[in-house]
C-alpha cells in the first residue's frame, strides 16, 4: 500500500513540474485590457494641446551607510505642443525654472541668479534625448508627454497587467503593471473621458536595491491659458551665465 | 491491493484532467499581487547576479521622467584626501575637482565678466552638472 502511494505520487510530482512552467508563462504575458487603457491614455494625452500639471516627484536613493532616503521634488509642468514646454521645479537642492521654447532651452536657478541656455532640437522627442544624452537630466513624465507615447512605453515589454482599481487623491483609477528587462512601471490611468496618468512609478529592477522613483500628477488642467512668453527666458538683472559641465 | 492500483490509476487520470487546467487556474482565480511577487521574484534574482550595482534608479529605459533630482553623490563628493602628493600645499584642491557645496571664507570675484568664488587662493566657477548646481575648481583667473 505505502509503495502504491509512493508510485503514484511521483507522476503526479513531475506532471505538476512539467505544468508550473506553463502556468508562470502565462501569467507573465501581456494583457491587452492592460495595454489598452495604457493606449487610451497616450492617445488622449497626445490629443491634449496645451495643459499643465502639477508632479510631486519622490526619488528613492541609498546612502552610503545603506539607509534608503526619499528626495522629493515639486514642480508645475505646463506643456503647449508641439514643443513648448516649462517646468518649475523646488525641491531637495534644487530650486529651477526650465524653459523650452522650441528652438532654446535655459536653465535657470533663481536663488543662485545663474542661468545656461543652449540651442535645443525642435521637437519634444529630440529636446528629451538632448538633455538625456548630452545634458545629464530629465523633466517630469517626458515619458507622458510624447505625443505618441504608446510605443515607446511598450517597447520591449514583456508583462502587462491590471492591478485592480483603487483611488487617487480621491479619482477612481486603473492600476496598471508593465515589465521590461530592467525595469517595471506602474501608472495609475483615471477613469471617465479624460483618461489622465495620476500616478506613475519607475522601479530599477536591475539593482538588489530596487529603487522607484514615482510620480503623482495632481491638478490636471487640459485647458489652460497659456501665456506663450513664458516659454522664453528673459534674463533677469545681474543674472550670470554659466555653462553646463560636459558629460 | 490490485483494486488499489486500478483505483489509484483513475485519481492520478482525474489529477491529469485537472492538471491540464491548472495552468489556466492562476489567471482567473490568484490574485494579481501573485503575479507581481513572480516577477519580483525572476528580477530579484537577475538584480543580485548583476553583482554591486550602482543605484542609478531606473534612469534609463522607461525612467525618463525622472528628476534627476539626485546630487550626483560620486563625483559631487569633495575632493578625496591625497596622501600620494605631499608636494601639494595642504589647501590647494586639483583644478577641476567639483563640489557641491563651496568651502567656507569665499569672496566673490569678477573677471571678465565672469564670477569666481576665491575661496582661500582656490577658485570656484558655477556651472550646472545636469541639473545641479556645482563648482568646479579652475585655474586663478587673470
Amino acid at each position: 500500500m505505502k509503495r502504491s502511494i509512493q508510485i503514484f505520487i511521483f507522476p503526479v510530482l513531475l506532471l505538476l513540474g512539467l505544468f508550473a512552467p506553463e502556468s508562470r508563462a502565462e501569467m507573465e504575458a501581456v494583457d491587452p485590457a492592460a495595454t489598452e487603457i495604457l493606449k487610451r491614455m497616450t492617445d488622449y494625452m497626445g490629443s491634449v494641446n496645451q495643459f499643465s500639471v502639477h508632479t510631486q516627484n519622490s526619488l528613492e536613493d541609498m546612502l552610503v551607510l545603506g539607509h534608503r532616503i526619499d528626495l522629493d521634488v515639486s514642480a508645475k509642468v505646463t506643456v503647449s505642443r508641439p514643443n513648448k514646454i516649462r517646468s518649475e521645479r523646488k525641491g531637495d537642492r534644487i530650486n529651477q525654472i526650465f524653459y523650452y521654447n522650441g528652438k532654446i532651452l535655459t536653465l535657470f536657478n533663481p536663488d543662485y541668479n545663474v542661468y545656461s541656455t543652449v540651442e535645443a532640437p525642435d521637437t519634444f522627442y529630440g529636446l528629451f534625448k538632448y538633455l538625456h544624452e548630452s545634458l545629464g537630466f530629465g523633466l517630469p513624465i517626458t515619458d507622458l508627454i510624447h505625443a505618441d507615447a504608446f510605443p515607446l512605453l511598450m517597447e520591449d515589454v514583456t508583462l502587462a497587467r491590471i492591478i485592480g482599481k483603487t483611488y487617487i487623491d480621491g479619482t477612481r483609477c486603473d492600476h496598471l503593471l508593465f515589465s521590461r528587462p530592467g525595469v517595471d512601471f506602474q501608472v495609475w490611468v483615471s477613469d471617465g473621458s479624460k483618461p489622465l496618468p495620476l500616478k506613475y512609478v519607475v522601479t530599477d529592477t536591475e539593482t538588489p536595491a530596487r529603487l522607484s522613483i514615482s510620480t503623482w500628477m495632481t491638478d490636471w488642467n487640459v485647458d489652460p491659458l497659456v501665456d506663450e512668453s513664458q516659454f522664453t527666458f528673459i534674463q533677469p538683472d545681474g543674472a550670470q551665465a554659466i555653462v553646463f559641465l560636459p558629460l | 491491493m490490485k483494486t488499489i492500483v486500478q483505483k489509484s490509476a483513475i485519481v492520478i487520470i482525474l489529477v491529469l484532467l485537472s492538471a491540464v487546467d491548472i495552468p489556466l487556474l492562476p489567471v482567473q482565480l490568484v490574485p494579481e499581487a501573485q503575479a507581481i511577487f513572480g516577477v519580483r521574484r525572476r528580477t530579484a534574482v537577475v538584480a543580485y547576479s548583476a553583482g554591486a550595482a550602482t543605484a542609478t534608479a531606473a534612469s534609463h529605459a522607461a525612467a525618463s521622467s525622472q528628476q534627476q533630482a539626485a546630487p550626483a553623490p560620486q563625483q559631487a563628493a569633495p575632493a578625496p584626501p591625497q596622501p600620494a602628493a605631499p608636494a601639494q600645499p595642504v589647501t590647494a584642491v586639483p583644478v577641476g575637482t567639483i563640489v557641491q557645496t563651496l568651502p567656507g571664507q569665499c569672496t566673490p570675484v569678477t573677471v571678465g565678466n565672469v564670477q569666481y568664488q576665491d575661496c582661500g587662493g582656490s577658485f570656484y566657477r558655477t556651472a550646472f552638472q545636469g541639473n545641479n548646481l556645482v563648482y568646479v575648481v579652475v585655474d586663478k583667473p587673470l
